[in-house]
């Protein structure tokens, strides 16, 4: 029983934890959860559609990753990763 | 009199809103400036059934919220608030049917300020290729409000657009029930809190949401630090409702809702999904190694072809003007009219005409590359290394524009999304490799670099030091960007949005029109301006002219008259004679003078009054530099070429008798060429992107300090 809520729990853990939309291996997709800041970068991100609740993907990288080329809401978009730092996504369970 | 009606035409970047507003008013349109922002004002007067209204173009943009005065007028105009225009009768938005979701996001803002809007739902034709199958009539009752679905670059639909726009005009404006309802019982408090004039609704509930932009500083410049505080206690209060979400994470994820709401209802399809970059193509050019490598050769290949393509034709262009003139100074009288004509107008003509077809082909080229996908993939690569000069990967098409011209070039750095890259870019176009520059290379570097060829003849010292050239000006503009984001435009770059098409062939078509529109850029921009340096530089090296010189020489020709043997032999003597007079003639007139005037400045460079006088002539248009040189060196009409000009330059010699055109003194004038801001054009076009005079007088100060340095130091470790 104990054992089991352990768990339970480290699952649910797992399940929430946020890591930056740069963290995303190339050709995974994740939900974004928050986009960090409060300020004219986040407000451009959040403005083009990346909002708390999409899903998003990145597509392709630059060299030594930056910029990326990222999919949300239906439309793809290149950002740097300075940028994609600040959108926050659900880490990939394969992840754990 | 009532006054005429005015509709706010307002969208997204790409949606095609221009091409809208171009369809409404036609060739009916006046552009100016909004008073104190770099934003271009483009008003319009449509016919709507029998009456005529007033149509005004504005920036394209994602959102209401700013984040500075360029991007506050889009509130500014829609609200009434901007200088000289009245408060719209009518929003017109203009969406772009392929990414519909952006554009109803402007809409779900636009739809509470209590105007009449109406959208266009352009590009219908590629949403429908596409297989959306949106139902319009749906979405318009979804949205409550017109919907004019069209393809405004076909004409397709703009009749109901029309007839949908006359019949709001009679309507009142609805606003819709505001998405954060929080804020705006918040801004109605604010609102009546506020001591003097009170702003717009709207505008607090935007200094409410949108931290640090442009509304919260307005409103704290009126409110003084009580506001910024009433501000603040308002968002922390309102921060804490919504379980500390930011308010503007709250309202994209509102309106977003709604939006997908909207579409949902309407049939559209959902937003699909994205395969991974993974095609062979797509690989090949974005892997770290292969990426390069591609890169590279596509561009030494565009370069190379644009050489190849164009020195045969802009050879024949300038031997046709050359042709034409001589023939046609034989036939007219002599004096200063038909000297007007031919050594002013005519090789004014000759010398924008030369450039055309490298500007063709290298914007053919570029245009090319651009419509086949290539080049937002290059943009892509090279974001990270143009970062390092504060530049951006959008900088990258203006600057290699910039190798054909920089004036059209400079007014392609409007697609670079941050106002700081894009000032930046703004000053390193203009030390490109230009066409421009070509022809003065290419008579200094065969006239006084010794031929060398390396490696059994493959590689050739001239094009080796052209090469140097190139990268010289790279260079330079690299070093001019990194020190302009360093001293005059500090911070970090804020933003960059690059949107990536699919590979696919570009429309010949689409791509003529494109080219043709660069051309025209060019021939008025550009070209009237060299045309008219042309003639203005023939006036200072014709006027005024001197008696006592015209009389010695008409003496030294009737000398050669009486004493000729054969027609042949006087005939080259008295060419000869009209040759040295004409420099005499000049060597007297106000250019000759000013040359002399300034030698002292450019003697630490090596420079005689002769080629000091050629370079002043050559600021207003650095190519005129070549005709005066012929002139002054006592170049005959007969179309000597560069091979006679050569041949005189190398024999031109100081009182003292050495060589002015020693290995030193052209390479020094070569770096010179390289840095040196030599183009009212383009001083002229910076004034303008800019909107600001400083910067178009601050680039050529610099620029032309730069060349002198450069090329003072060229000189002196040469010699």
């Amino acid at each position: 029983m104990l054992d089991s809520q352990s768990a339970f729990a480290s699952v649910s853990l797992t399940l929430t934890r946020e890591i930056g939309l740069d963290e995303l291996p190339t050709g995974h997709g994740s939900e974004i959860r928050a986009v960090t800041g409060d300020g004219q970068v986040s407000r451009e991100l959040l403005t083009l559609g990346l909002v708390p609740g999409v899903h998003v993907q990145v597509l392709r990288r630059g060299i030594g990753g930056d910029p990326l080329e990222i999919a949300a809401g239906g439309h793809p978009l290149c950002l740097r990763r300075d940028q994609t730092r600040m959108i926050r996504v659900l880490a990939p369970i394969e992840e754990t | 009199m009532p006054r005429r009606p005015l509709i706010a035409v307002l969208g997204c970047p790409n949606t095609g809103k221009s091409t809208v507003f171009n369809r409404l008013t036609g060739l009916r349109q006046r552009t100016g400036n909004y008073p104190g922002v770099t934003v271009e004002k483009i008003t319009g007067v449509a016919r709507l059934g029998n009456r005529e209204v007033d149509l005004v173009d504005l920036p394209g943009t994602y959102s209401l919220a700013a984040d500075g005065p360029e991007s506050g007028i889009t509130l500014d105009v829609v609200l009434g608030m901007a200088e000289g225009l009245p408060r719209p009768d009518v929003v017109l938005l203009v969406a772009d049917a392929t990414n519909l979701r952006r554009s109803l996001y402007l809409f779900s803002q636009t739809r509470e300020l209590g105007l009449p809007v109406a959208v266009a739902l352009n590009m219908q034709d590629v949403a429908e290729r596409q297989g959306e199958r949106l139902d319009v009539r749906v979405l318009a009752q979804q949205v409550s409000a017109p919907v004019a679905p069209m393809t405004a670059n076909r004409g397709k639909g703009v009749q109901g657009l029309r007839s949908i726009l006359e019949r709001l005009l009679a309507e009142e404006g609805v606003s819709a029930v505001p998405v954060m309802p929080e804020v705006r019982e918040a801004a109605v408090d604010l609102q009546a809190d506020l001591v003097g004039p009170a702003p717009e609704l709207a505008c607090v509930e935007r200094a409410i949401i949108d931290t640090g932009g442009e509304f919260e500083r307005r409103l704290v410049g009126a409110g003084g630090q009580k506001a910024r505080g009433t501000l603040e206690n308002i968002r922390r209060r309102l921060r804490r409702q919504m379980g500390d979400e930011s308010l503007q994470s709250r309202e994209a994820r509102r309106r977003y809702r709604q939006v997908d709401q909207w579409l949902g209802q309407s049939g559209a399809a959902g937003p699909q999904s994205f395969a991974a970059r993974t095609g062979w193509l797509e690989r090949l050019v974005s892997h770290p190694v292969s990426g390069p490598v591609v890169f590279l050769a596509v561009m030494s290949a565009v370069f190379q072809a644009v050489g190849a393509w164009a020195a045969p034709l802009m050879d024949a262009i300038s031997t046709f003007f050359e042709e034409v003139g001589a023939w046609a100074l034989v036939r007219l009288p002599d004096g200063a009219l038909s000297s007007l004509l031919i050594d002013g107008l005519w090789s004014g003509v000759g010398a924008v005409v030369v450039f055309v077809p490298q500007i063709i082909f290298l914007f053919a080229l570029v245009l090319f590359l651009e419509d086949c996908g290539y080049m937002a993939r290059a943009s892509f690569l090279m974001d990270r290394l143009l970062r390092i000069c504060g530049l951006s990967g959008q900088s990258f098409i203006p600057l290699l524009s910039g190798f054909a011209c920089a004036v059209p070039a400079i007014m392609a750095t409007r697609v670079v999304g941050d106002r700081r890259a894009r000032l930046a870019t703004i000053v390193a176009i203009p030390l490109m490799t230009c066409s421009a520059r070509l022809p003065v290379y290419a008579l200094l570097i065969s006239g006084f670099v010794p031929p060398a060829y390396f490696l059994n003849g493959w590689i050739n010292l001239h094009g080796l030091i052209l090469l140097g050239l190139y990268v010289l000006g790279i260079a330079g503009g690299a070093v001019s960007a990194f020190l302009t984001r360093r001293i005059a435009l500090r911070g970090a770059g804020a933003s960059f949005f690059m949107e990536m098409p699919p590979f696919r062939w570009p429309n010949p078509r689409v791509l003529s029109l494109k080219l043709t529109a660069k051309v025209r850029v060019f021939l008025t921009r550009a070209g009237t301006v060299i045309a008219a340096a042309c003639v203005i530089i023939w006036a200072l090296g014709y006027f005024p002219r001197s008696d006592v010189i015209a009389a010695d020489f008409a003496e030294r020709r009737a000398t050669v008259e009486l004493a000729a043997e054969g027609p042949d032999g006087s005939d080259y003597r008295l060419r000869r004679l009209n040759a040295e007079e004409r420099a005499a003639q000049l060597e007297f007139s106000l250019l000759g003078r000013v040359g002399k005037a300034i030698e002292p400045v450019f003697r630490p460079l090596g420079w005689d009054w002769r080629v000091s006088a050629s370079v002043v002539a050559g600021f207003p248009a650095r190519e005129v530099v070549i005709g005066v040189m012929g002139t002054v060196y006592a170049l005959g009409s007969e179309a000597e070429g560069n091979a006679g000009l050569r041949e005189r330059l190398q024999a031109s010699r100081w009182p003292d008798g050495r060589p002015v055109f020693t290995l030193a003194m052209a390479l020094g004038l070569l770096v010179f060429y390289a840095f040196a801001l030599q183009c009212v054009s383009t001083v002229a076009v910076i004034g303008r992107e800019t909107n600001s005079w400083r910067w178009a007088a601050g680039a050529w100060v610099y620029m032309s300090g730069f060349a002198w340095l450069a090329g003072m130091l060229t000189y002196q470790l040469a010699a």
